[in-house]
């Protein structure tokens, strides 16, 4: 028998039984399915060392995170094992600034006030003092102590207008614990980069950007940014002065509406990227934004014959009120 | 004797198989309405979890949760139609890979097992 912990309350296992198997039959309701180790549905965290077999097949930033499978998991003592959603590691941010660049869109500089590792590309819950909470995008290279966030103002969306309505400089929020997979790792070093954000999915494509430029050699790097209007797109100009001081980088502004504009592509994004010409066997492709272009995107990148594993997405789910 | 899954070649052709089958069902008119909606990284992990139980491999997959995982597109329309569209598919797949035909013939055999679940007849 072993005795391991689940959000701090002691559980004893029978005989090689799982974590998850164990939790279940406690009557803990742990998402699952296959309980072969494929699904990853049954995906828990651990603050101690997870067997290498429970971690196979992750990412190697949900590796690094302390993500195991709970199905592969042998219930062992001394185990710590928690939700991966908890909002145990919050971490307070100071506003720093907050410019509305769009009519839409407000850029949010947080200063941490305590030790906050992240790769670029990932994301955190913002936390109010109230509790209201919502995943952005952290837009800033690795190792930055300020996190930028770039937030769209959403209609009945509480946190978004709060974000970019209220004089917010000098106020405190919490931070939750960066999350997500959209990230560079030492295996793709030399590769190709494609870049697709829609709306702000291009916060985390930016913090990738930035991490290629100057922390992380790759070999050529392309980046799509597609907006409903010309108008919606921002950063515009930010960009074009990367592309003038860095050869390897190309940046593509797309919009559907409006008439045609010098500098921007006029059309339609996911057509763009079915009749890019890049090279599929040699190129990360990171695609964030709307959930169904994101879905759209990335069919028609992996149709197009780029290997499932080098295609790594965001989709920004929302929840609005009804 | 090795096992099929050994003789397949393991957990690496599964990893070979998936992103040519899930193609080759996107692909597909008979079938892709059933999974051109579905999210890819979730799809990627089914048909592996497909491909590993057809390849006879490690698989815990069970009659029970074959026909639950199934009930909505059965009632889409899911039909013997579309399995057949499927392992047609399948059996492209590891052509393609270079699989002979005897081998062919035991995945298929073993998609066949599920049938009746996954059309929630059984």
């Amino acid at each position: 028998m072993e005795r391991f912990f689940f959000e701090g309350k002691e559980y004893s296992s029978h005989k090689n039984e799982t974590v998850l198997d164990c939790l279940l039959r406690n009557g803990v309701k742990v998402t699952n399915s296959c309980k072969s180790g494929v699904c990853h549905s049954c995906l828990l965290k651990s603050t101690s060392s997870p067997d290498e077999i429970s971690q196979k097949g992750l990412s190697q930033s949900k590796k690094e995170g302390g993500f195991f499978l709970s199905c592969q998991q042998k219930a062992l003592s001394g185990l710590e094992v928690f939700m991966p959603d908890s909002s145990l590691l919050f971490v307070e941010g100071e506003v720093t600034s907050q410019v509305r660049i769009t009519d839409t869109v407000v850029i949010l500089k947080v200063r941490t006030l305590g030790d906050y590792p992240f790769k670029a590309g990932q994301f955190t819950n913002i936390i109010r003092h109230d509790g209201v909470c919502r995943s952005y995008s952290i837009a800033s290279q690795t190792g930055e102590r300020e996190l930028e966030f770039h937030i769209r103002k959403v209609a009945g969306g509480e946190l978004s207008n709060w974000l970019y309505e209220k004089d917010l400089t000098n106020q405190k929020i919490k931070l939750s614990e960066p999350l997500g997979e959209c990230c560079l790792n030492d295996e793709m070093t030399g590769k190709d980069l494609l870049l697709i954000g829609v709306g702000t999915g291009l916060a985390p494509l930016y913090g990738v950007l930035k991490d290629s430029l100057v922390k992380q050699k790759m070999g050529a790097v392309k980046l799509f940014h597609g907006g409903l209007t010309a108008e919606s797109l921002y950063m515009v100009e930010t960009l074009k002065t990367i592309e003038r001081d860095f050869d390897f980088f190309s940046y593509h502004p797309v919009f559907l509406n409006g008439k045609e504009k010098e500098g921007y592509i006029k059309g339609n994004l996911v057509d763009l990227i079915k009749e890019l010409s890049f090279d599929k066997k040699n190129t990360v492709v990171m695609i964030c934004g709307d959930p169904s272009l994101v879905k759209n995107l990335k069919q028609a990148v992996f149709l197009s014959g780029v290997p499932s594993k080098s295609i790594l997405s965001d989709p920004f789910i929302s929840q609005i009120p009804r | 004797m090795n096992s099929l899954f050994e003789k397949l070649g393991g957990e690496k052709s599964v990893d070979a198989a998936v992103d040519i089958f899930y193609r080759k069902v996107l692909l597909d008119e008979r079938i892709n309405d059933f999974f051109t909606d579905v999210d890819m990284d979730e799809q990627v992990q089914k048909q592996k979890a497909f491909l590993t139980f057809a390849f006879g491999g490690p698989s815990n997959y069970s009659g029970l949760n074959m026909k639950e995982a199934h009930e909505r597109l059965v009632a889409r329309g899911l039909n013997d139609s579309h399995v057949d569209a499927v392992v047609e598919l399948l059996g492209e797949t590891l052509k393609e890979l270079g699989v002979g035909d005897n081998l062919i013939d035991e995945v298929a055999a073993i998609a066949e097992s599920v049938r009746d679940q996954v059309l929630g007849r059984a």
